[in-house]
């Protein structure tokens, strides 16, 4: 294909992708949902009850249809049901959204002995139908201990899971006694006794961490939440972010997102809580840290609150700074080298087995779980007769139910010096799952690379034939400094005319000022040729006029007097309307004498059209007296008071 | 019939194959050369790697990552001009490359040291002018977009105040016509800054220390010398020579081997 065809094609190809990506979007956003399931436990004893939470937020339609799954094994003690809802509106209220929430809070008692899968729970929005995430819950003989509760995936770490405090008994606060509302779902804020916050009854900023005392590298979940009797009015404006010195920070929150509100008692007292920000914080050493208070300024009292509304008033809040105590890793089964807190999984390949002496291979390694990714390091491993570069290193960062993790790859450039099997050894590290308390490592398999042909001989110290404009061994001790790795994946691509290039270009550029003008000057051309009309109109009414004086004389001729008189009375009024631009047929003959003086008439020439056009009025109708000759006399009159009527110029025009 | 129908499907199969062949195996010509050019460099043999991407580019190929992988060869083996060069052709085809950006300063710095170790102290240039670093993220072909998009809104909305008579209506496109006509101007003025409208010649680096002459003529008069890595614009050419003006306005005649322009001609 030729470049210019090649760019316009590549240039319409992208129209179309941005107008279907701009469309699929206004579709996607008309129905979408996310269903999640969490448990207070997932392992709990014989007895002991676990709050299921199961939370649908839907775009574009309502929840419908709950199906929570299968509960054989436990009783189901109670059911709440909530269903926060709210509306987003696009730009000039164009779009409008709605947003709804189902939370469904079930308390369930263990009743047996096992390991019960729960299967994900289904919900219906306009008429599609959505499923969560799935569940396990083991349930060991009452009076055995539990065993340690390990990370599910989509189980937020900062949400019901780890977040919810419990009492020494692991039953939920609420059946102590303790005031609790229902939960907010993933997003909100736990129940039980009021920590990181000092309590207002008008409105107040809340610190919740999941965990006080992580190990070093583990995930801590730092969720701020602002509470507020009555609801706010505009999204509260941060004075200064939480902070989190000491920590790698990784936000869980989307940049844009819609400001929910969950319901929560505190104290007795209801108030519409506010998640403002939510993210992971590894510490990155052992020690005591803090997480900054965050402060914000607030607009009070909910626009749309009926009952309770009142009126807008500023607020400023500060939070309660949080403490968290970093733990170093256990010493007792510590193996040596860099320990990586997390669950990681290593898997390593070479893109090709064989290769000929001298060829480049790339060994790529690609670690993959959960945990603080970024500070994963994979030394570069040392093979004799192998020559291998620093790695490009590439990140996939994601954080499914709140938990940081996903894949990090290390690609390695390995050149064999000499022909023969090398071997790869495990690619791997030492990693420590802070939930179960043990290490473990991360290794790949080991590979094997063939290298066959001759040997290639030694970097050379000293170019033996330079480049041209090289100087060989100048800065040599700076060389790599500052430089990226080299790229050994490329597209190849061609030169491309760039589209300003192009010979249409201009032209495309000029065709809306063009259009522009041409719409203009057509409209000037429309507007002088109307004008135009409008001045020629009284002369073809004159012409007209004649016409039918003209057949009037025929009408005489053959002495129809009632044809003659009707002839002449509409030629008379034909060009009276075209003179005045106005319509006069349904004027009585006294209004119309006046109308014509009004617009400028003389006198004597408005009362000789009203007394000719009366008199041809009553020869019409009583028409047997009329003679031709008289009928010839009024023909010489009326074309006479044509013309004047002709000659004469109206006035402007103001309604009859 | 269904002979026919047959012949021309095996026609047509024979035909492409013919056309797509040469192309085919350009490609795979040019893999090898970028996988020969790659392991070059793994081996530390670095005027192999350069001869090879160089080949490879005259081969038709202008990918950005090649230019860059050029510019870290030169880099490596010295020749930091010609690195500068290439790390501005890649960042030219792919503009905000952050090593590209990173690749530049590294070489200007290695050729900043290297002067202030010949002379005693030395002033290098290490950002680009104003007007060209603010276009410098934004490719050609975005801008040209841009322009041809904000021109259609921009009289797009002067035509509709002409036919449009609701006052809400009105107003806004009184709100919008000011803007699109700024944004159009100013998406204008970077395309042509982008271009090169503005410029009396083609952007170019300096490849070696050179003589600057009077004329393009290796016996013409010495004006002084160029270094290395220095921008310049090329404002005329002759015979194998390019006439260039320095940042400071000097002018002056150098052999064309010793200027790069950063548009491959």
């Amino acid at each position: 294909m030729a470049a210019p065809a090649r760019s316009a094609v590549q240039t319409l190809a992208i129209t179309v992708l941005v107008v279907s990506a701009l469309i699929g979007r206004g579709r996607a956003a008309a129905q979408s949902a996310t269903v999640h399931m969490s448990a207070s436990h997932t392992s709990v004893a014989v007895g002991d009850v676990v709050v299921l939470e199961i939370r649908a937020d839907a775009t574009g339609g309502r929840v419908q249809n709950f199906e929570p799954p299968d509960l054989s094994g436990f009783d189901v003690v109670s059911r709440r049901v909530a269903t926060p809802m709210s509306f987003q509106f696009g730009f000039g209220g164009q779009t409008q959204v709605m947003q709804s929430s189902s939370v469904q809070t079930l308390e369930l008692l263990a009743r047996r002995p096992g390991r019960y899968a729960l299967k994900p729970a289904r919900v219906l929005v306009g008429g599609r139908r959505f499923e969560s995430n799935r569940l396990t819950i083991v349930v060991v003989p009452a009076g055995q201990m539990p065993p340690p509760e390990p990370a599910q995936n989509g189980t937020p770490p900062g949400g019901t899971t780890g977040g919810t405090p419990t009492n020494p008994l692991g039953l939920p606060a609420n059946l102590l006694g303790e005031p609790l509302l229902p939960q907010g779902g993933a997003l909100g804020p736990p129940t039980g006794p009021l920590d990181g916050a000092e309590f207002d009854s008008q409105a107040f900023v809340r610190t919740v961490v999941d965990k006080r005392e992580p190990y070093v590298g583990e995930q801590v979940t730092v969720t701020i939440y602002l509470y507020v009797r009555g609801g706010i009015r505009s999204a509260p404006a941060a004075t200064r972010e939480p902070t989190a010195e000491g920590f790698w920070v990784h936000d869980l929150l989307p940049p844009q997102r819609a400001l929910e509100a969950t319901e929560q008692a505190v104290g007795g007292t209801s108030f519409r809580v506010y998640v403002l920000r939510r993210f992971a914080a590894f510490p990155l050493r052992a020690g005591e840290f803090t997480i900054g208070a965050m402060k914000i300024d607030i607009q009070s009292g909910g626009g749309f609150d009926l009952f309770g509304g009142s009126p807008a008033r500023a607020l400023h809040r500060d939070g309660v700074p949080v403490a968290i105590h970093a733990r170093d890793l256990p010493a007792a089964g510590r193996p040596s080298g860099a320990v990586h807190v997390g669950r990681f999984t290593t898997e390593a390949s070479l893109d090709r087995p064989q290769a000929a002496t001298g060829d480049a291979v790339t060994l790529t390694a690609r670690v993959r779980g959960s945990g603080n990714l970024r500070d994963v390091h994979i030394a570069t491993p040392v093979i004799d007769g192998l020559s291998i570069l620093e790695p490009q290193i590439r990140d996939q960062v994601e954080a499914p139910g709140d938990l940081v993790g996903g894949t990090r790859t290390f690609e390695w450039l390995m050149v064999p010096q000499r022909p023969g099997a090398f071997a790869i050894p495990p690619i791997g590290f030492a990693t420590f799952d802070a939930a179960s308390g043990t290490y473990a490592r991360a290794d790949s398999a080991a590979l094997t690379l063939t290298a066959a042909g001759a040997a290639t001989p030694a970097p050379p110290p000293e170019p033996a034939e330079p480049a041209p404009g090289a100087e060989p061994g100048e800065l040599a001790d700076e060389r790599g400094a500052g430089y990226g790795p080299l790229r050994t994946e490329s597209a190849l691509l061609r030169p491309t005319t760039a589209l300003s290039s192009e010979r249409w270009f201009p032209w495309a550029v000029a065709t809306s000022p063009l259009f522009l003008l041409a719409t203009l000057l057509a409209s000037a051309l429309r507007r002088r040729a109307a004008a135009r009309a409008g001045t020629k109109a009284p002369e073809r009414a004159v012409k007209g006029a004649r016409k039918r004086l003209a057949h009037a004389e025929s009408f005489a001729s053959a002495g129809d007097a009632r044809g003659y008189y009707g002839e002449v009375t509409s030629a008379l009024k034909a060009v009276i309307e075209a003179r005045l631009g106005e319509p006069v047929g349904g004027l009585t003959l006294a209004r119309l004498r006046t109308r014509l003086i009004e617009r400028g008439m003389p006198d004597e020439l408005a009362t000789r059209i009203a007394e000719e056009l009366e008199g041809a009025e009553f020869a019409r109708f009583s028409a047997t007296g009329s003679s031709p000759e008289e009928m010839s006399r009024t023909s010489d009159r009326v074309q006479a008071l044509t013309e004047r009527i002709d000659r004469f110029a109206p006035v402007a025009a103001e309604p009859a | 019939m269904i002979l026919r129908a047959l012949f021309a499907a095996v026609l047509t199969v024979v035909l492409l194959g013919v056309w797509l062949a040469p192309s085919a195996a350009r490609a795979d010509t040019q893999r090898e050369l970028f996988a020969r050019a790659n392991a070059a460099y793994a081996r530390g043999d670095y005027p192999t790697a350069i001869r090879t991407y160089e080949r490879l580019a005259e081969s038709g190929v202008d990918d950005p990552d090649v230019s860059f992988d050029l510019g870290l060869a030169y880099a490596k083996h010295g020749a930091h001009g010609r690195a500068v060069l290439w790390f501005e052709r890649a960042l030219l085809r792919a503009p905000g490359d952050a090593e590209a950006e990173a690749g530049i300063a590294a070489s200007t710095a290695a050729l900043g040291r290297a002067r202030a170790d010949a002379s005693g102290d030395t002033t290098m240039r290490t950002r680009p002018p104003f007007r060209e670093a603010a276009v410098r993220s934004v490719a050609t072909n975005t801008l040209a977009v841009l322009v041809l998009a904000l021109s259609a809104c921009f009289f797009g909305v002067l035509g509709a105040l002409r036919f449009v008579r609701g006052e809400t209506q009105r107003l806004a496109l009184w709100i919008a016509a000011p803007l699109l006509g700024v944004a159009f101007i100013v998406a204008s003025l970077a395309l042509g800054q982008k271009v090169g409208a503005f410029d009396d010649g083609a952007a170019a680096i300096v490849l070696d220390e050179a003589e600057l002459r009077e004329a393009p003529d290796p016996r013409a008069t010495a004006r002084g010398e160029v270094r290395e890595g220095e921008r310049a614009r090329v404002v005329l050419r002759d015979r194998g020579w390019s006439r260039i003006r320095l940042a400071g306005g000097r002018e002056g005649w150098l052999r064309g081997d010793v200027v790069g322009e950063l548009e491959r001609r």
